[in-house]
């Protein structure tokens, strides 16, 4: 993985139920040379938080089961790690502003693989 | 004694009516009404819509039998004052009542009321209604005139169907969202990269047609969103011009409209006039009687060249909208028009 150790590259971390939709997520972003994490509920995604101090994004699905949904951890994440990203995405076709952190981005599913790197790069530029 | 008043009308509130100390009340017995006050009451009691009337004196209420389901379990009602009976909303009636008093009449649908009616719970109540302003002889304002239809249910029940449509849409994005991860695990080793980026880009250009879908319960969608949405998927607005009346059409319409521009804008990112950066196209329908002509211009674009293989994108190309084959290819040496015409209810209806 040549390309993962550029210095530059950033750590993203997916949180997803779903496997197949996980593992999507994490090809996309680890060929376009991200180092990727990966969680399947909001608890996990906190514990690795809190160990992973390299994290710069978070990609967060919205419906999961678990303690708290992924627009729940999107603020929580917001509130405890100001500097991460937050990129959020669901079946829904639109998300209100206001349950949105700042500077948070939506897509809905599914989202093309440029649409998700160009997110990225750009939150991380 | 007001036995002779209103007295060949039948029903349980006329006879009320009839039976009611009025002079009890602030407009006093029914010798003493303005014609105009027994007129409205009689006119009332007779219609079977449901009706109340408001004196201006007190707000005393009328009502005929029509209008008893809309006060529910509430209690002695009848010659009360408007404003008691609905005190828990009279915050949202009042300005309503003193419009009609000062001779401006309403009418509101689907007007939601937090009431209370003897059930138990406040409940949010919703009712199309007028108020209209009651005259005397000499023009004064003497009270207003209420027709009313509850319409809790049906208000209720488009909610829950909007509910509905918007669950289904989004558990069928979440399924093509799937789909497009099956695609792209199942053929990441084996197939040629192209081929799996087609199927995705198909598969994104479908998904965002049913978005516009989902937006309308599933009924309709707006050609020149369509389109718009169609293109996004490939170029910015610099790069296309649009010209024609903004149609409705159903839902297979809709997806048909949606993947044949989805083909052609992909054809020409790649080889027409999309693929240079001057390049442009015009995207030009109109109805004739009861066919819709579309047209599909590429212009300022690269030297045109007939292509030789017929893949996927050439066939659903050539099958036309809504499947009709009337599709008409002109390989321009100026650019590549495309025309395409299909019977309008054909669109608009399925």
């Amino acid at each position: 993985m040549t390309r993962g150790e550029r210095k530059q590259a950033a750590t993203v971390l997916v949180v997803e139920d779903e496997p197949l939709l996980l593992f999507h997520a994490s090809d996309i972003l680890e060929s376009a040379g991200y180092k990727v994490l990966t969680a399947s509920n909001a608890d996990a995604a906190l514990s690795l938080l809190a160990i992973h101090s390299d994290i710069t994004v978070i990609f967060t699905d919205i419906d999961m089961p678990g303690s708290m949904d992924g627009l729940t951890l999107a603020l929580a994440v917001r509130d405890r790690w100001p500097p991460i990203e937050v990129i959020v995405t669901s079946g829904q076709i639109r998300v209100a502003d206001e349950d949105l952190p700042s500077r948070g981005v939506f897509f809905s599913k599914p989202y093309a693989a440029k649409e998700l790197i160009g997110t990225v790069r750009r939150l991380t530029a | 004694m007001t036995d002779r008043h209103f007295a060949n009308v039948n029903g349980a509130l006329a006879s009320e009516i009839r039976s009611f100390d009025w002079a009890s009340t602030d407009i006093g017995p029914v010798d003493q009404w303005p014609m105009a006050l027994k007129t409205a009451v009689a006119l009332m009691l007779d219609s079977p819509f449901p009706m109340a009337v408001v004196a201006k004196k007190g707000l005393v209420l009328f009502y005929n039998d029509a209008f008893v389901p809309i006060l529910g379990n509430k209690e002695r009602t009848l010659g009360k004052s408007f404003a008691d009976v609905w005190s828990e909303a009279w915050s949202d009636i009042a300005p309503i009542v003193d419009k009609a008093l000062k001779g401006e009449a309403t009418f509101v649908e689907n007007f939601p009321l937090q009431v209370s009616r003897g059930f138990g719970e406040h409940e949010t109540a919703f009712f199309t209604f007028s108020y209209s302003p009651l005259r005397d002889e000499f023009g004064e304002i003497i009270g207003f005139v209420d027709t009313v239809i509850e319409t809790t249910d049906a208000v209720k029940a488009r909610a829950h169907a909007r509910e509905l449509a918007d669950e289904l849409g989004h558990r069928l994005k979440n399924t093509l969202a799937l789909v497009q991860a099956l695609a792209s695990q199942t053929l990441a080793q084996a197939t040629p990269k192209s081929a799996v980026k087609a199927f995705d880009a198909r598969l994104l250009a479908l998904s965002k047609a049913h978005d516009l879908l989902v937006r309308e319960s599933w009924v309709n969608a707006r050609i020149r969103a369509i389109v718009e949405g169609a293109l996004s998927l490939h170029i910015d607005e610099s790069r296309y011009r649009l010209s024609g009346p903004d149609l409705t059409l159903g839902p297979k319409g809709s997806l048909s409209l949606a993947m044949l521009l989805h083909e052609l804008a992909t054809n020409a990112v790649k080889y027409g006039a999309l693929s240079i950066p001057n390049g442009r196209v015009e995207i030009v329908w109109r109805v004739d009687e009861t066919e819709l002509s579309l047209e599909w211009r590429e212009l300022d674009g690269p030297q045109v060249v007939t292509p030789t293989k017929k893949g996927l994108g050439s066939r659903l190309i050539s099958s036309g909208l809504a499947g009709t084959g009337s599709t008409k290819i002109d390989y321009n040496s100026s650019g590549l028009k495309a025309s395409f015409r299909a019977p309008l209810a054909m669109l608009r209806d399925s």
